[in-house]
């Protein structure tokens, strides 16, 4: 049994007949915010959405353990539910579904795959407006529609929110930086920071030291051309940002 | 079709009426036309002609129309025929030049009820009609409402059988407002037409929830002979397996700073098909004319169809319009998020329509409850 909450192990990754992940492997032990950085095109959006459980991309060989169970063949959904989730870079809008009405159906999902009681709707209100406080989002906003009308740093707050309301195990944030301000970064961050423990871990996906500065991650991966080219601490983004990515190329 | 085939229906002209020669005179006329079908018709309507073939040779019978919660100083009474002037007897004929299922209606149709909402009531009146029979049947309901009166009517249409063609016409008086919730949920063969007469500055918004079973038509013609008035149109269409649901609107300006707004939602699963066409008509000496028009079909199916066609006839330059059409599955970006949040793909699908249904007719309780259970 492995100690990691994820092992990514030689995973290979087509869209289409086209290879973008080429045998990629990583581990994220419990209670660490892991960050991958890269240039553009390397392939961090699609490692997110596969391990998402996207079905648009093949995985031809290797596998994914997320919680000592393969995760490699589930749906969204079945990954979802066993405490995965990932903040999106571009969150999609769902007009006609209030804020509040989505993080209650998400939520009763999620308790219900996990053989848990659903909150009342009393107690899950309770719930809502402590995670959204944490956030600064008032009642106003959990009754708008679902990111409809909402700037790029709302939606990523929104992100924030429905993280911190699923309270997941393993959190990959896909660009979550980009689009914020300085203020809404540091609400995301300290959010993230205060949800941080023994039994979760993060992994951050950042074009920018600022939010890692703010994350301060146990590990850096550099991902180019569907592999982990260095991993190392903190200093490894000073350098990116410093060096920019010729010299892993 | 031949006259023949209709000689049951004729014999239900009641030789003794006021108006024989001039109902005989229209029923000629239908039997020149006979019922639409796919080589007459414009568009892309189901065939009424083919579908209706084995009930003309059947008898006509009565639907069941039941008016319920209604205002004491309100009234709801039947009406025969002889009641009615010959200019409101005829309206529906001097209004339309060639539209058959209206003038079988008038000309054989022995069965007229009348809604008169001369006081403001806050409780909305329920209006149901029933029919359980295997036959052909032509009511015709007229519902007017007084000057500066307020009224609400939550309508339920349930032919269970059998093919209705039913008239419905609505005469809404200077600064009135009606807002009238359909159901359909026929099981049989529906023709509904609905005439809209709007005098000055007043309202008529219709929320329609279309549930067909078989093959349902709903013809609204919206007529602004008063100034800034106002009509509304939105249906959510979701006709089961196999069934058609053609939803046609005309929106008639005749006159200046008048607005209009139809539109249809339809969520199409397996072979159903919605059809919708709705026509701009802006007269040339009317001003200031405000009007869009639009549908939205989510096709859950390869095999299900949205035909969507709309018009405009604008023969004014001081006017704005929009309209437009969009017809796909639905955004697989938006499944995927969802599904990333725990739901899985039904679900997911679920609650992007519930979201559409909601976005376009709001939180009205009284269409939820009909609703399919997946979209309550």
């Amino acid at each position: 049994m492995s100690v990691n909450l994820l092992e990514i192990d030689d995973l290979h990754v087509k869209a289409g007949e086209k290879e973008i992940l080429k045998g990629l492997s990583l581990s994220i032990p419990f209670n660490e915010i892991h960050a991958i950085m890269g240039p553009n095109g390397a392939g961090k959006s699609v490692l997110s959405n596969v391990l998402s459980g996207k079905e648009d991309y093949k995985i031809t060989s290797g596998k994914i353990i997320f919680k000592n169970e393969n995760i490699t063949e589930l749906q969204p959904n079945e990954i979802s539910n066993l405490g995965l989730f990932m903040a999106f870079q571009y969150p999609v809008e769902i007009p006609g579904v209030t804020l509040m009405n989505f993080l209650k159906t998400i939520h009763e999902a999620n308790r219900k795959a996990n053989g848990l009681e659903v909150l009342g709707p009393s107690d899950f209100l309770k719930y809502v407006r402590e995670k959204a406080g944490i956030l600064g989002i008032n009642d106003e906003v959990l009754k708008r529609q679902l990111n409809v009308g909402f700037s790029g740093g709302e939606k990523k707050r929104n992100e924030t929110l429905q993280l911190l309301v699923l309270d997941p195990i393993l959190t990959i944030l896909d660009e979550t930086d980009s689009g914020l301000d300085v203020d809404a970064l540091d609400i995301v961050s300290d959010g993230i920071v205060g949800m941080k423990n023994e039994e979760n871990s993060f992994l951050v996906i950042t074009h920018y030291k600022k939010l890692l500065d703010k994350l301060r991650p146990s590990k850096v991966h550099i991902l180019v051309d569907g592999r982990i080219a260095e991993t190392g601490g903190p200093d490894l983004a000073e350098k990116i940002e410093n060096e920019g990515f010729e010299s892993f190329g | 079709m031949t006259s023949f085939e209709f000689n049951k229906i004729k014999e239900s002209i009641n030789s003794n009426l006021r108006y024989l020669d001039r109902r005989e005179e229209i029923f000629s006329k239908f039997i020149n036309n006979g019922f639409p079908n796919k080589r007459n018709e414009s568009w892309r309507y189901f065939d009424l002609a083919s579908k209706s073939k084995s009930y003309v040779k059947k008898n006509i019978s009565n639907s069941q129309i039941i008016v319920e919660n209604l205002h004491e100083n309100n009234n709801f009474y039947d009406c025969l025929e002889n009641n009615l002037s010959s200019e409101d007897y005829f309206k529906p004929c001097s209004y339309f030049k060639n539209e058959s299922v209206v003038d079988l209606n008038i000309a054989c149709g022995n069965q007229i009820k009348i809604l008169d909402i001369d006081y403001t009531q806050n409780d909305p009146i329920v209006v149901r009609i029933n029919y359980d029979d295997t036959n052909i049947s032509l009511p015709r309901l007229i519902i007017n409402v007084s000057d500066n009166v307020k009224a609400k009517i939550n309508y339920i249409n349930k032919a269970n059988d059998g093919f209705l063609n039913l008239l419905v016409e609505y005469n809404i008086g200077n600064k009135s407002e009606l807002n009238v919730s359909r159901i359909n949920s026929s099981q049989g063969l529906l023709v509904e037409t609905n005439l809209v007469f709007l005098l000055n500055q007043s309202t008529f918004e219709m929320k329609n929830l279309s549930l067909p079973i078989d093959s349902s038509r709903l013809q609204l013609f919206s007529n602004h002979i008063g100034e800034r008035s106002t009509c509304t149109s939105k249906t959510i269409s979701i006709p089961a397996e196999n069934s058609t649901d053609d939803i046609l609107v005309d929106n008639i300006f005749s006159e200046s700073n008048c607005e209009s707004v139809s539109g249809v939602r339809a969520i199409l699963d397996k072979d159903s098909v919605c059809t919708f066409q709705s026509m701009i008509d802006i007269h040339n000496s009317v001003l200031g004319s405000k009007a869009e028009q639009d549908c939205k079909g989510f096709l859950l199916s390869d095999r299900a169809v949205m035909n969507a066609k709309p018009q405009m006839k604008i023969f004014n330059d001081d006017v704005i319009c929009k309209h437009g059409a969009t017809i796909g599955s639905l955004n697989e970006d938006e499944i995927f998020y969802l599904r990333t949040r725990g739901l899985d793909r039904k679900k997911a699908i679920n609650l992007i329509l519930d979201g559409h249904i909601n976005s376009y007719i709001g939180h009205e309780v009284f269409l939820k409850e009909f609703l399919p259970e997946e979209y309550r």
